[in-house]
């Protein structure tokens, strides 16, 4: 029999993922802090099956794992400076053109932009979904998203995204 | 099919699309010509997508492993515990036993001198024939 874990929050890895990747802009430290809150939610499986926004407190605690990071390695105090911490790293060999590509977009939109645009673009999510995961409203979602558009569009037109 | 992707790209950039209709975009950008930003956009994203974690390793509930040694000490206390408890029991039901001996004992004792008392008294039942107490104690000498 499957425990809450494995029924509920492993499905979720590749999303959870992708979003730690596109914060650290490292695989493995992605992979790092994401098994660290694999490993916490084991711990608070209970609590957590009872938890109204499972998919919000996951984000969360994904977010505040990468922030502890940093912080512990003062490289940065918010993932707005995730740049910052990119141009210092070198860049994983892993990494694919397209991958590389959707990275330097997504560094042109701020944080917030970044995450709804992700969720959207990437792994597909309507509208209340992208709410719950990030536990903001709707609207903030729509206009977000709107803004991230607008934004990319004109990387388009500038020929940003081909570069 | 050309307008009907400017019409979506349009309404994609408004961010008014449905996820069917965004779709719908994809599909027709794909067997289209043209577009070739919007195809290299929507390609990388694609292709993000296909990203996945490698090493994360489904974490196991933490099981609380005992101390062998412990274990050992714990046994040892447990069987000395329970030999005590046992030894115990086993003193207070024997004072027991040996309370009611001693209390059964008195009582035949009692018993015995009750009896022994009752015998004694026997003469006692004569009295009501005779007529005089003289005849039970004699006269006296004078």
């Amino acid at each position: 029999m499957k425990t809450f874990f494995e029924e509920h929050i492993w499905p979720q890895r590749g999303k959870l993922y992708r979003l730690a990747f596109s914060w650290v802009k490292d695989r493995a430290l992605a992979e790092d802090v994401l098994q660290n809150v694999f490993e916490k939610s084991v711990a608070r499986q209970k609590e957590l099956s009872i938890h109204a926004n499972l998919s919000g407190w996951l984000v969360l605690s994904l977010k505040n794992e990468v922030l502890t990071h940093f912080r512990q390695n003062k490289k940065m105090d918010t993932l707005e400076n995730a740049n910052q911490f990119q141009a210092d790293e070198p860049q994983s060999e892993e990494v694919t053109e397209s991958i590389q590509k959707v990275m330097l977009l997504l560094n042109e939109l701020p944080e917030k932009q970044r995450d709804i645009f992700q969720l959207r673009e990437v792994e597909g999510l309507d509208y209340s979904e992208i709410a719950s995961y990030l536990d903001i409203s709707l609207d903030q979602v729509k206009v977000n998203l709107h803004r991230a558009r607008k934004r990319i569009r004109e990387l388009i037109i500038n020929q940003k995204l081909a570069k | 099919m050309n307008a009907r992707i400017e019409d979506l790209l349009a309404k994609y950039y408004d961010a008014e699309t449905s996820l069917a209709e965004e779709h719908e975009l994809k599909v027709l950008l794909r067997a289209s010509d043209g577009f070739e930003a919007e195809k290299m956009l929507f390609g990388s994203l694609a292709n993000f997508r296909k990203v996945e974690p490698c090493k994360i390793s489904l974490p196991e509930a933490k099981v609380r492993k005992l101390n062998a040694s412990w274990m050992s000490w714990a046994a040892s206390a447990a069987i000395l515990i329970g030999s005590f408890w046992g030894w115990q029991i086993y003193e207070q039901k024997q004072a027991e036993q040996a309370a009611y001996e001693e209390v059964m004992m008195a009582f035949a004792l009692i018993q015995t001198n009750l009896s022994k008392g009752q015998a004694q008294l026997q003469p006692m039942n004569n009295l009501k024939y005779l007529n005089t107490t003289d005849q039970i104690f004699g006269q006296s000498k004078k």
